[in-house]
């Protein structure tokens, strides 16, 4: 068979290559020999022979490539190819260098950005079919905000709704474990078909059975991975054995795996670990308003997002027709919100933003590579056509450019997937909390596919032009041309490179500056509290050791006294939750001798140690602040803060009025004092209505009940704040040595956190801009001297004529300010479309800000100005001799 | 030398190389001789050419080669003919022959 034998003759070539070569060498040494001696034998001198008998064997070089070609077809030609243009790369370290850092950049930027947007975006929640999962947040805030439920509201809308397969919940709270080292960790009370609704079976042993959703049943515990590995090595018969969980004994009946998170877990730094029943009594009368529930919703088959919102809706306003929610039902009013908008919502346009930005700057680095290849290309020109005229093969020089601009690809795919790797890393110390997910970010194989894929791309982009432009030389014409004409060909398409590369240059400067002008004005925002300085750390007693309000209002009495005379210490006390570190929620109030109508009165409740505020140095705009004497036997008393105070008591003076918790017989509270209002929730919100209820006061304020357990302890010290750990450590040891305490941090570094993703997003988009105008500096210092290089005979004649040395500097200076200005142009007109999309990332800052539309064009003018000075003050420095000898 | 020495036609060149090597194995150089003789000197080869029809015929199968020691007891390559290569100089041969005859009735016609 004809085929067989051929395919197996290129398959031994392919093998066996050095081999063959060999062998090519061994018969034309052969062939020589023979045809010396049959020169010889004609009677030539023997010498003459041997040089007669080469010279019929051709230029052997040339022969034996034949000879390759005949047999490599593509692949060897390639390679040789490939060889090529590594030879070229090494011989012009320089160029090579500049090209490989500047596609580094840019596919690296890529590569981390869309590993992020890949992990973070486009791959699934992990859970089971997460598009039909929701969770009932208010409908009443624009962007909707969560909220918590009551039970008897979750028992209500199983009832009421259709729209749902089922409906879970969920409350947040801490444990401490004292298996082992005493530990706090997140814990959550679920109910019990909560994991069953997100689809997630248990590792080892089982989830909760309905049965276990029953008051009395409940004795049961669900470990997290960390816990089990931490607590109890990892062991296998820990399912089923009694653990001890805030002093309640309970028998462990399975272990989680270890990426399973709690929805909200996601904006958390550490997840729960630790799931215990929720153990709802139903058959009880529920109160409607106690609300400290997280919904779960899985939607039925074919039911929309919009359909459940409605069906929640219709429900809500039953209910309240029936007048069960009292008069602030409006305020209740719930909206189904898809658990990938919820999770992921805020985090998302940042994220196709930076992703944007990277695309634009690899534009500009594909623009430079291939300014870098033109410019090799006009110096190489004259081998080329050289080549050529020598009888190369157009589609093999035009080939053997692009192999050349591929070789630069594939190594500067290699770089960019370091630089990606390194970059990477630090965004991983700069990212928000709530993109936790992060964790899971990995360079795996489709994110180096990817990388790949830019580097063809980038590698066609950079090198197809000036191969197409080198092949179809017109030998006689470049041979004959003098240099000043063919440049003018190429420089009309430079130009255009350089104009676009600074008008897309000028969208990622000023996009940064928008950003950069939001952050500072989002750092400006006065917090109503002083961060720096501050040591915080929160302390959970165990319901079973501390079961009333006398031990836990003596712990906390004498551990804030204890810390507050520590050396260095100028101020201590504990607060409820931390500003700034989690959402706090309301108390509805009854407010004495109101009148108004409308929403029922209801303030975030705080509940704080005497020593709180002023630990914080909140502003003190009436009244006193919280006392010693604030105690469990003094009379009720609050401190409010001026929205509070304004709201419900509107053009009075809100100082020694009352109020009391709730809308039953609850002890009436009197206003001793009126504090300026502080950032909550978040950095960005409206003021909200607050009370700081004295922690002694806070059981009798709400008629009964268990004291507030878990409390942050804040001390404002001298120097160093996190040196005082062990001292406060020691002190809290010294009153319960089994107690643990977590969450140690600064009050600065809580703060921060709080505006990590605006700063995540204005650091990244900032790196962006400055390498896009690093490379468009690149560009058009390259492109000048370029021009410049080309122009030198003219300006020889110039400076000979008696051009002034200013005069040729300002010409050539004028040359690249014109590009510079027309691609600012561009620019800007694209900005004033562009800029919109960033609105949505903008804090107190337009678009069309005139601070960032005057600077960005600044900037890059001056990096122009810089650019083209460089080679003007080089052209001016000319020889006018030397000049016009050249060429 | 004389005059005469011509190019081989185009195309048929490897034709020729097979032929040569149909007869009897030989080497490079050789094959470039016999072609040299059997054409009384018409048909001088370039060996730029020879070698690369060498390998294409190879690359086909064609033809195959072996390493042994020459007349001169120097160590040379020598081609030879494989049964594919046999049909193949066949099926060119028929070809060339209905060829030639048919551009000779062409320059022979006359009314």
């Amino acid at each position: 068979m004809s085929w067989i034998d051929g395919v197996r003759a290129r398959l031994r070539f392919l093998l066996r290559r050095s081999t063959l070569e060999r062998e090519l060498e061994e018969e034309l040494a052969f062939h020589i020999a023979r045809e010396t001696e049959r020169n010889q034998s004609l009677g030539m001198e023997p010498s003459a022979a041997a040089r007669a008998a080469r010279v019929s064997l051709g230029v052997a070089e040339r022969f034996r490539e034949e000879v390759r070609d005949e047999w490599a077809g593509v692949f060897a030609g390639l390679w040789q190819d490939v060889r090529h243009g590594v030879r070229r790369l090494r011989r012009r370290p320089g160029f090579a260098a500049v090209a490989l850092i500047t596609l580094g950049l840019g596919i690296g930027a890529n590569t981390a950005i869309f590993s992020l947007v890949r992990s973070i975006l486009l791959e699934p929640l992990p859970y089971v079919e997460p598009d039909r999962l929701v969770m009932f947040w208010t409908a009443r805030a624009d962007p909707r905000q969560d909220t918590w439920l009551s039970a008897r509201e979750l028992l209500e809308y199983r009832q009421a709704t259709v729209s749902f397969e089922e409906l879970a919940a969920y409350t947040q709270s801490n444990a401490n474990l004292v298996e082992g080292e005493p530990e706090r960790v997140r814990a959550a009370a679920v109910t019990a078909n909560i994991f069953a609704v997100l689809g997630t079976p248990a590792l080892h042993g089982r989830t909760f059975t309905p049965k276990e959703d029953w008051p009395g049943e409940d004795g049961v515990v669900l470990l997290g991975h960390g816990v089990w590995q931490r607590h109890f090595g990892g062991a296998p018969d820990v399912v089923g054995r009694q653990i001890r969980v805030n002093g309640i004994t309970r028998t462990v009946v399975g272990i989680m795996p270890p990426d399973f998170l709690l929805p909200l877990d996601y904006r958390e730094e550490r997840p729960t670990e630790l799931w215990i029943p929720a153990a709802i009594d139903a058959s009880q009368n529920l109160p409607w308003g106690s609300r400290s529930y997280y919904i779960i919703g899985r939607l039925a088959r074919g039911v929309t997002v919009e359909q459940a919102t409605a069906d929640l809706g219709r429900a809500h306003a039953e209910w309240a027709r029936a007048g069960v929610l009292g008069d602030g039902a409006g305020e209740l009013d719930r909206a189904a919100v898809p658990m990938n908008t919820l999770l992921l919502g805020g985090v998302r346009p940042a994220l196709w933003i930076l992703f944007g930005a990277a695309a634009v700057l690899l534009l500009i680095a594909c623009a430079n590579v291939m300014h870098l290849l033109l410019a090799r290309s006009h110096a190489r020109r004259r081998e080329i056509a050289a080549q050529l005229a020598l009888g190369a093969g157009r589609t093999r020089i035009a080939r053997q450019l692009l192999v050349e601009s591929g070789l630069l690809g594939v190594l500067g795919a290699a770089l960019g997937v370091v630089i990606a790797h390194a970059a990477l890393r630090t965004a991983l110390v700069l990212t928000p909390v709530n993109l936790i997910r992060m964790r899971g970010v990995e360079l795996d194989l489709q994110v180096l596919a990817f990388a790949a894929l830019l580097a063809l791309a980038a590698t066609l982009a950079a090198g197809l032009a000036p191969a197409l432009r080198l092949s179809g030389l017109n030998v006689a014409g470049v041979m004959a041309a003098s240099r000043g004409d063919v440049a003018s060909m190429r420089r009309g398409a430079r130009r255009l490179l350089v104009v676009s590369e600074i008008a897309l240059s000028l969208v990622l400067v000023l996009g940064a500056a928008l950003l950069a002008r939001s952050f500072a004005e989002l750092r400006r925002i006065d917090l109503g509290f002083e961060p720096r300085g501050v040591l915080t750390l929160r302390v959970q007693l165990p319901g079973t050791d501390y079961p009333d309000q006398e031990r836990a209002g003596h712990f906390y009495r004498e551990l804030v006294d204890r810390v507050a005379t520590l050396p260095r210490v100028d101020a201590a006390g504990a607060v409820r939750v931390l500003p700034l570190s989690g959402t706090i929620g309301d108390w509805s109030l009854t407010i004495e001798h109101r009148t108004a109508p409308g929403a029922t009165p209801a303030a975030d409740w705080q509940i704080v140690t005497p020593g709180y505020l002023e630990t914080l140095r909140l502003e003190r705009t009436s009244g006193r602040f919280l006392t010693a004497a604030d105690d469990e036997d003094g009379p009720m008393a609050a401190v409010i803060n001026e929205t509070m105070a304004a709201r419900y008591w509107p053009g009075q003076d809100a100082l020694g009025k009352r109020f009391h918790l709730g809308t039953l017989d609850q002890p009436w509270i009197e206003v001793v004092g009126i504090v300026r209002d502080v950032r909550r929730n978040a950095v960005v919100e409206d003021p909200r209505a607050e009370m700081y209820l004295p922690h002694a006061q806070f059981v009798r304020a709400k008629d009964g009940g268990s004291p507030q357990l878990g409390m942050t302890l804040v001390v404002r010290a001298d120097g160093d704040p996190l040196s005082l750990l062990p001292l406060v450590r020691e002190q809290v040891r010294a009153l319960d040595s089994d107690l643990p305490i977590s969450d140690v941090r600064t009050l600065d570094a809580v703060t921060a956190a709080a505006l990590a993703q605006p700063r995540f997003t204005t650091v990244l988009l900032g790196a962006f801009a400055a390498l896009a105008l690093v490379l468009a500096a690149t560009g058009l210092y390259g492109v000048i001297s370029f021009v410049t290089a080309r122009r030198t005979h003219e300006i020889g004649v110039r400076i000979a004529l008696g051009a002034e040395k200013g005069a040729v500097t300002r010409l050539i200076m004028r040359d690249g300010l014109t590009m510079a200005a027309t691609g600012v142009a561009i620019g800007l007109l694209g900005c004033v479309w562009l800029t919109r999309l960033l609105a949505g990332q903008l804090y107190s800052v337009v678009p069309l800000d005139p601070w960032a539309f005057a600077a960005a064009p600044a900037i890059l003018l001056a990096t122009a100005a810089i650019a083209s000075y460089v080679p003007a003050r080089r052209a001016a420095g000319l020889d006018p001799m030397t000049a016009l000898r050249e060429d | 030398m004389p005059d005469t020495n011509a190019q081989v036609l185009p195309g048929t060149l490897d034709m020729l190389v097979l032929k040569v090597v149909s007869v009897r194995p030989e080497h490079g150089w050789g094959v470039g001789q016999r072609l040299r003789e059997a054409s009384h000197g018409a048909f001088d080869v370039n060996q730029g050419s020879l070698y690369p029809a060498l390998q294409r015929l190879m690359k086909h199968g064609w033809v195959k080669s072996e390493w042994r020691d020459s007349e001169r007891g120097r160590r040379a390559r020598y081609y030879r003919i494989t049964r594919s290569g046999a049909a193949r100089l066949a099926q060119e041969r028929a070809s060339w022959s209905r060829q030639v005859e048919a551009v000779s009735r062409v320059l022979e016609w006359a009314y």
